[in-house]
Formats: structure tokens, C-alpha cells, sequence
């Protein structure tokens, strides 16, 4: 086997496979696996069967083409959102670096065995959004006697040239990132904070094209575009002939995603030239993502490894004081999230994306006259961006042996649990803080509906950060050598982010059938109903959470080993 | 006897601080020969070593192992080093075997070579039963085990060893002394880092000390002996690296 070959198999093994300790691990593993398939698989039809109805609806009204590339667009976006932290640390903060360089390897081929790793891991999902949506289009297509032979040919390469093209955007984008955190390596804080902003700069640009190219609708609009597509003949059409005209011209925005949907949908040789147009933008973001990232793949990388080594500079020693015990753990667990860039940056994006998010899509929805779904996404959004949050996923994992240490001290387990949860706390409060003032500045939105959204998120981020905590206390993982490494392999964040999908749906739906049901009504009205709704989801939730974690923390923090 | 490794006035500043943390260091190690390379904590010995063995960049200075220059042919340097670093690495995902074959595929490394490294090691260190299970269960000494044989596995020219003695049981840390010596017997060389004065008496054949990352002395050990007459080793190393570095003359008196 060549050294290259063995290096990539080893990388896409330690990257994918899961490991085990005993086979009760094992079996508890794949218990819960099957357990999320499950759960996770039944709104994952229900999303394939409204797909179905709206390319249906889509081929019907002639906006096939345009609603592909707004599904290719979103599918690139998420690879972009949970790709540049995957990218990043396994490229330029995995602990395998250091050993790396040490072997008879180019550099070069190091950084290739990783790309390939990450493509790898950004392909699975490429293969449940991108695929499935493709073969759901061509059944749709089939039904409706429209079959475009370019669909077909084209399904494959748009599996697996939409993440490519995303990871090479992130390739691109992870040099000047890491130039940031490099630059301001002797001020963490700084650094991280500068790092957020402009990742949150990206996304700026990226929403705000689409913004100002989003169409005003108004209500007479509407009705027209549903009496045109009232063709189809069952309500969820009808809803889709609603929609379509105001969202779909949107996809034209996205230039890209939309030469892809043509070359898939309009046939012939036309088809063959949207095609190379595509396939011609990969190439050349191919040459230039790869070719900087792999030019500066081995100082970058040598740059954080060797940070860990350099002696920190001596600091002006501050006058000491004494303070209570509860004060000098809180005051611990912030000292441990602003000394880790990484940590800090992940937080300072859970803290900065959610208001941004929400202001662009929120205000996409007020020009179209959706502000309820605005209000629906930005709720959705804030309770998936919080339940991410790795300070308090990692509470006890990131103390590492410290928290053995912490064993050996007269200190009550629920005062340092209490503690972990308050920092958790803080920065999800600024979240809900930052995106209430976001929310409420997109317009179309009434007092109610912001006292809502405020109150109703600040309890659901104490109980999500409670949640958390308390997961992590049951089984954390104390001994690692490098933070980074922890923070790199945190799994566990996906689980509380999946779960927050219950109470996200849970209010969004309500929240979107108030907007189309209660029309009629004062506005004031509408918003105690959704205040009411969100109280009841949060309040619900946060009951659900200490009965969940009504357990013995001396008892567990005991068990830490 | 030919130089395997030679280090001609390496100079190593991390990014961002002001001070060296190895400063104009120059020493060669022999075929054949057991290099120790002793020091107070942060003397730098593991920067110069990671220097060697690649995982650091340096940007004053010249490395050579094996006649091949580490920034001009990297990759043939490094095919003649065995590195056995201080965190010792490994994929916790692996198995021990897994592992060593990993190595060996690095180093293109046969079937039939690899099967006999592995088994004699294997063996010597007492993995037999853990070899087949995952690398994340392995106790400190375990991993330490399981690097050593990984970075035998080629057979270096030159093995290097960062603090290799930390975490070992009594029985493993004799194999491994075993193991360094029979090693140059083999006409190969081995370098390793230690603060443990003991162990670099009775093993080594010469020996270089630095502190605050310049070197004092370096020699062999009755070079140093005949310098230091009245005193151990102990108390030499006490005496010159509690006080200020050598400079000049005075680090020439030094040197072999």
C-alpha cells in the first residue's frame, strides 16, 4: 500500500468510524442510531413527499429550474455552516498534525489524504439532501410527462460538485480565518472576536444579495398567484401556487446553483452548455481553493502546533483579591472559554450567526408578506443555534483532568454544575438578546410578538444549557492532551441540536398556522396567541429538562474518572 | 565514523516571542553512537528535537541526517529517522496492530519485514494481547510501547526518543535501554532526551547539555569525566546549568 493511500484510509477511518470501548458501548451506540433513524426518518419523508408536491407544483407553473437551484443553494449552505469548523480543525487544529509532518510525507500529500477525508464526510450529506431531492424531481417530472434526460445525467456530478464547491469556498475562506486567529494569537479574545465578524461578513454577503433581490409582495398578489396555480386542485398545491411565484424567482439569484438547475431541466444542447458553465465555475474554484489552501497547509498548520510550545508572554501581575467561592468558579469557567480560541470562536458564532440569520431571512419573509414565517424561521434558528452551544457540551469534558483535580477540593458538585450552566447561560442569553433586537428591527413584527420571543428563548436557553451540562456530566471525556482535539471530536453536539428540532417545529407550525389562519384578527391578538404558544412550548420544555435531570450530581461528578 | 545526524548552528524562535528558544546549537551524532541530550525543563531539548524530526520549522541553522539536508530533501531525511515523540501520538481509533502496519505502509516497509519486527517487539514489550484492541484503551506506558515499535518498524538509521523513559514500568524501561543499546550495536545511532542524570551516565556514549536553549558542553562521557574530576555528573550539570549559560571561550573550554 503507498504511503498516501495508507494515510488517506487511516484519516477517513479516524474521521468516520466509531469507536468502542466494550460492547455495551457498542450496542449503545447503535441503539440510539437506530433510535434517531427512526425519529428522524419519519419528518424526513414527510420532507420528501412535500418536495415531491412542490417540483410537481413547480414543473406545473414553470418553475422548476429556479426552486432546484434554491434547494441545491440551501444544500450548499448548510455543508458551508457545519463544514468550516470540521474543515478547519481537521485540517489546521488536529492533534495528528505534529505527527504528520514527522513522516518521509510531502506536505502536499498530508493535505490531500485530509481533503479527501472531509470531502468524504461532507458527501454523506450531500447523498440525504442532494440525491434523494434529485430522484424525487425525476419521479415528479415522470408523472407530470415533462422527463428531462439532463436530470438524470446531471444527478450524479450534482452529488458530488455542490459539496465539493462549497469545501473549496471553505478552503478559500479558512486561510484569511486562520491569518485572523494567527495574527492575534497573544489576544484570544481579540482574535476570536474578529474571526466571528467576519465569518459573520460572509454570510452578510452572501444573505444580502438575496435580500435586496427578494421581490415586495403584497396580500393582492398573492391571492392572484394562488387563483393562477388553483390547477392542481388540493390545498397543499394551492399553498405551493400561493408561494411559488413571490420565492421562486429567487433562484435565478443564485447564478451558480441555477446554471446546475438548468442544465438538469430545459434539455438538448442548451442543457449541455448550462452544464460546462457549471462543471467551468468548479474548476476554477478547484484550482484556486486548492492551490492557496495547499500552499499555506503546512506554516499554518506548524503556526498552531507551535503556539502550543511558545513560552506566553510574562503579564502585569493584578493586585489579588479574595472573593466568595461562587464568584471563583464562575470566574474559572470564563477564564477556560476565553483562553481557547476555538472554543471562543464556535461561541462567538452561536452567539453572532442567530441575529444575522434572522434579519436577513426575516426580512426576506416582511417583503414577501410572510411575517409570520419569518417569525416561525427566526424561532426555529434561535433554538437550533443555542442547543449547539459547545460551552456547555463540553462543560465537564473541557476541563480535562482538571476535573479530577476538582474531586480532590471541598467543593459541593452542584456549586461547579451550577457554575457551568451560568457561563453556558450568558452566552446563549446574548444570543436571545442580540437576535430579539434583530427580530424586532426587520419590521411587520408587535410588541407582543418580541416580548414573546424574548421571554420564551431565555428560558428555553437556561434549560438547553441545563440539558447540557448535565448530558455531559453523565459521561464526560477528561483525558485528552490537547483541547482542541475535544473540541474537534465533539459528536455529542449534534444530539442536543437534533432535539431541538421538538420544540423548534413544535412552535414554528403553530406559529406559521397563525399567520395563514388568523388573518382576520387584530394583530395584537395573534401576537398573545403566539406568546402564549412560545410560553407554553419553553415552559414545557424547561419542566421536561429538570425532570430529565433530577440526579444525583454529587453522585455523578463522584463517578468522573 | 560517519556522521548519521549533523546540527550546525540551529536556531529555533517560536512565532511571537522575542527570546530563542534554541540559540545557535551545533553537535553531531555518530553511527553507532547513543546520544543523550540532557537539560533542566525548558531548555530546550524537545524544540531542538522536534526540529529534527520535522514537526518544527526552523529558520537559522542546517540539520543533516544521513547526508541528506532536511530542508532541501525532507522527505529522503526523514525516511532515516524513527521518532518516538514526548505525547507520544498514536490514532486512538486503531488497534495496536493496525497501527504498526500503518507505519509500516509509511515507510514502505515489507510483508515479511514487518511481521518480524512486529513479533520480536511485540513480545519484548508484552502487547501480545493487547495488540488487537483499540490504541484509546491502552494505559500511558501502553501507547509509550506502541510508538517505540511503530517508529522501529523501518528500522532508522537514526532513532529518536524525546523523555522516552517517562511513564515506563521498571521491566519495559530496562527493554527499552536494551533496546537503544542493541540498536547502535546494529551500527545504528539513537538519540533521546532526558533530565534523569542516571540513565544518561549509564547508557550513553556521549552526551550534550544545554540550558536556556544554548549548548555547554557536549562530549563523551570520559570527555567529560576528565574535565570534571572532582565532581559527578550530577553536580557538573547542577553547576552549569544552575548558573549562567557559557559563552564564548568559555562554552570553547566545553567542547570535544
Amino acid at each position: 500500500m503507498t504511503a498516501f493511500f495508507a494515510l488517506t484510509k487511516q484519516l477517513i477511518k479516524s474521521t468516520l468510524k466509531p469507536t468502542f470501548k466494550d460492547e455495551k458501548e457498542k450496542k449503545k451506540y447503535f441503539g440510539t442510531l437506530i433510535a434517531l433513524i427512526v425519529c428522524l426518518g419519519i419528518p424526513y419523508i414527510l420532507m420528501l413527499v412535500s418536495i415531491f408536491g412542490l417540483v410537481k407544483a413547480s414543473v406545473e407553473l414553470g418553475y422548476l429550474a429556479e426552486i432546484l437551484s434554491i434547494g441545491f443553494f440551501m444544500s450548499q449552505l448548510l455543508t458551508f455552516f457545519f463544514g468550516l469548523f470540521k474543515y478547519i480543525n481537521i485540517m489546521y487544529f488536529s492533534k495528528d498534525n505534529e505527527f504528520l509532518f514527522t513522516l518521509p510525507l510531502k506536505s502536499v500529500s498530508i493535505f490531500w489524504a485530509k481533503f479527501i477525508t472531509i470531502l468524504l464526510y461532507e458527501l454523506i450529506f450531500s447523498l440525504l439532501t442532494v440525491l434523494p431531492v434529485c430522484i424525487v424531481s425525476i419521479i415528479a417530472m415522470a408523472t407530470l410527462g415533462s422527463f428531462s434526460a439532463g436530470i438524470l445525467l446531471m444527478m450524479l456530478p450534482a452529488t458530488l460538485l455542490l459539496p465539493i464547491m462549497a469545501i473549496l469556498v471553505i478552503a478559500l475562506l479558512s486561510y484569511p480565518i486562520m491569518k485572523i486567529m494567527q495574527f492575534f494569537k497573544n489576544r484570544p479574545i481579540l482574535g476570536a472576536v474578529m474571526t466571528v465578524i467576519f465569518v459573520a461578513a460572509i454570510y452578510v454577503a452572501i444573505y444580502l444579495p438575496i435580500v435586496l433581490n427578494t421581490p415586495n409582495v403584497d396580500g393582492s398578489e398573492i391571492a392572484s398567484g394562488a387563483a393562477d396555480g388553483s390547477g392542481t386542485g388540493v390545498p397543499m398545491g394551492e399553498m405551493y401556487a400561493m408561494m411559488l411565484p413571490s420565492i421562486a424567482p429567487l433562484g435565478k439569484y443564485f447564478y451558480h446553483t441555477y446554471l446546475l438547475a438548468m442544465s438538469m431541466t430545459v434539455g438538448g444542447v442548451k442543457a449541455f452548455g448550462y452544464a460546462m458553465a457549471f462543471i467551468g465555475i468548479v474548476a476554477v474554484l478547484a484550482a484556486l481553493g486548492t492551490l492557496l489552501a495547499m500552499w499555506q497547509f503546512k506554516r499554518i498548520s506548524q503556526g498552531v502546533y507551535e503556539n502550543n510550545g511558545a513560552t506566553a508572554s510574562s503579564k502585569k501581575q493584578k493586585e489579588v483579591k479574595q472573593t466568595s467561592l461562587k464568584k471563583a468558579l464562575v470566574k474559572k469557567e470564563f477564564s477556560s472559554v476565553l483562553k481557547s480560541s476555538n472554543l471562543l470562536i464556535q461561541s462567538g458564532m452561536m452567539v453572532i450567526l442567530p441575529p444575522v440569520l434572522i434579519f436577513f431571512l426575516g426580512t426576506m419573509q416582511v417583503k414577501m408578506n410572510n411575517s409570520f414565517v419569518g417569525l416561525a424561521i427566526a424561532e426555529l434558528i434561535i433554538k437550533l443555534m443555542t442547543s449547539s452551544n459547545t460551552i456547555s457540551i463540553l462543560a465537564v469534558s473541557r476541563d480535562g483532568e482538571g476535573a479530577l483535580m476538582a474531586k480532590t477540593m471541598p467543593i459541593s458538585a452542584n456549586q461547579i454544575v451550577w457554575s457551568k450552566i451560568f457561563v453556558g447561560f450568558v452566552f446563549s442569553a446574548i444570543t436571545v438578546v442580540l437576535s430579539t433586537v434583530a427580530f424586532a428591527f426587520i419590521g411587520g413584527v408587535n410588541v407582543l410578538q418580541v416580548l414573546g420571543f424574548f421571554l420564551s428563548n431565555i428560558i428555553y436557553a437556561w434549560s438547553v444549557n441545563r440539558f447540557c451540562v448535565y448530558r455531559d456530566l453523565k459521561k464526560p471525556r477528561v483525558h485528552w492532551k490537547n483541547i482542541e482535539e475535544i473540541i474537534k471530536n465533539n459528536f455529542a453536539s449534534v444530539i442536543p441540536m437534533f432535539l431541538a428540532f421538538i420544540p423548534g417545529l413544535l412552535v414554528m407550525i403553530p406559529t406559521m398556522v397563525y399567520g395563514i389562519v388568523l388573518t382576520g384578527l387584530n394583530p395584537y391578538a395573534v401576537g398573545a396567541a403566539y406568546l402564549a404558544t412560545t410560553l407554553l412550548i419553553s415552559g414545557i420544555y424547561y419542566l421536561i429538562v429538570r425532570g430529565f435531570t433530577k440526579v444525583d450530581v454529587e453522585e455523578l461528578w463522584n463517578r468522573i474518572e | 565514523m560517519n556522521d548519521i545526524l549533523t546540527i550546525t548552528n540551529l536556531s529555533k524562535k517560536y512565532k511571537g516571542n522575542d527570546k530563542y528558544s534554541v540559540k545557535d546549537l551545533s553537535f553531531q551524532v555518530k553511527e553507532g553512537e547513543l546520544f543523550a541530550f540532557l537539560g533542566p525543563n525548558g531548555a530546550g531539548k524537545s524544540t531542538t528535537i522536534k526540529c529534527i524530526s520535522g514537526a518544527l520549522p526552523y529558520s537559522e541553522g542546517n540539520i543533516k541526517i544521513c547526508g541528506h539536508d532536511l530542508h532541501e530533501s525532507p522527505i529522503e531525511a526523514k525516511k532515516n529517522i524513527g521518532y518516538v515523540p514526548d505525547n507520544h501520538f498514536t490514532y486512538d481509533t486503531m488497534t495496536g496492530s493496525e497501527y504498526v502496519n500503518f507505519m509500516a505502509d509509511i515507510y514502505g516497509v515489507g510483508v515479511n519485514d514487518r511481521k518480524t519486527r512486529a513479533d520480536k517487539y511485540v513480545e519484548l514489550f508484552g502487547l501480545t494481547d493487547a495488540i488487537g484492541k483499540p490504541i484509546g484503551s491502552y494505559s500511558h506506558g501502553m501507547k509509550q510501547k506502541i510508538c517505540v515499535i511503530g517508529a522501529l518498524i523501518h528500522n532508522p538509521k537514526l532513532w529518536i526518543l524525546d523523555e522516552p523513559l517517562t511513564g515506563l514500568d521498571p521491566q519495559s524501561a530496562f527493554n527499552l535501554k536494551e533496546l537503544m543499546k542493541e540498536h547502535c550495536k546494529e551500527g545504528n545511532s539513537v538519540l533521546f532526551s532526558s533530565h534523569i542524570i542516571e540513565v544518561v551516565e549509564k547508557l550513553c556514549d556521549r552526551l550534550a547539555i544545554i540550558d536556556k536553549g544554548s549548548l555547554i558542553i557536549s562530549g563523551s562521557m570520559e570527555e567529560i569525566r576528565a574535565k570534571n574530576e572532582d565532581n559527578s555528573l550530577e553536580e557538573f550539570f547542577l553547576s552549569v546549568t544552575q548558573g549562567d549559560v557559557l559563552v564564548g571561550d568559555e562554552q570553547e573550554e566545553f567542547k570535544f
